[in-house]
């Protein structure tokens, strides 16, 4: 698993323990990979803080060997995420 | 932007309108309540506000930790406007705090789930596409791409922050 977010990488490095996540996590605060991949919250509560330029939509991808997008789930509203059940569902669904 | 102004314009036009039905209300209650319960309705009113706006976040706050947000947050919303709308009630009394506590709160979560929605451009990735070439820094600052993800089958996610 590979994350995404506008973490700095110190920020990472210290919150690291708080998710329990165990996969490779990147850092993007300028946006660079986030915006590459046209996930960017265009709507007015992208809060644009110092240093950030905005904020991503809370977006679960799952990629197969070649790099194609086999499976796609985004939240429409900040406040919701994918359920784990869900993301567990489409990994046995697309990789068996 | 002149839909925006036109919904600005009917909710702040509403609540002048239920600020002056409010004290006539209010000024209707204190008779009516010295008349039948010796004048402490009113009193608690704003605390009933600041209560019902908590409890409300108390449950929106819980599910959220609990990632079980409903699809529609219309059932907090409603419970939250009646808090603000007792908290303005409220304040006409000149009672204590809690009635312009309850506004604060209830305003700020009216605010937050009102405008929840999020939209990315249409060129957004989806289905079917590549992913983009891309390399990043990693916690331990290494430099990591999507050339690292060459043969893998991978789950990426994207994220706000850490908080």
């Amino acid at each position: 698993m590979v994350t995404v977010s506008t973490d700095t990488s110190t920020e990472i490095r210290l919150g690291r323990g708080m998710h329990g996540l165990k996969g490779t996590m990147l850092a993007d605060p300028k946006l660079k990979v986030i915006t590459l991949f046209g996930l960017r919250n265009k709507n007015i509560n992208n809060f644009r803080l110092p240093g950030r330029p905005g904020l991503p939509v809370p977006t679960s991808l799952l990629v197969d060997e070649s790099g194609v997008v086999v499976w796609k789930d985004q939240a429409d509203d900040y406040a919701r995420r994918s359920d784990p059940t869900v993301v567990k569902s489409a990994l046995s669904d697309c990789f068996n | 932007m002149h839909r925006t102004f036109n919904y600005l314009a009917r909710i702040l036009s509403c609540l002048f309108y239920f600020t002056l039905y409010s004290f006539s209300v209010t000024d209707h209650l204190r008779e009516s309540e010295k008349r039948t319960f010796g004048g402490n309705i009113i009193e608690h009113m704003g605390t009933a506000a600041l209560f019902l706006a908590l409890t409300a976040t108390f449950f929106w706050f819980r599910k959220a930790w609990k990632v079980n947000l409903p699809k529609t947050p219309r059932v907090f919303q409603i419970f939250w406007f009646l808090s603000f709308l007792l908290g303005i009630t409220s304040t006409n009394t000149g009672t204590g705090s809690a009635g312009l506590w309850a506004i604060g709160v209830s305003t700020l979560l009216l605010v937050l789930t009102f405008t929840g929605k999020q939209k990315v451009a249409k060129e957004g990735i989806g289905v079917g596409d590549i992913i983009p070439e891309f390399t990043a820094e990693t916690d331990g600052k290494k430099l990591f791409g999507s050339s690292d993800l060459a043969g893998s089958r991978i789950l990426i996610k994207f994220f706000r922050a850490h908080w």
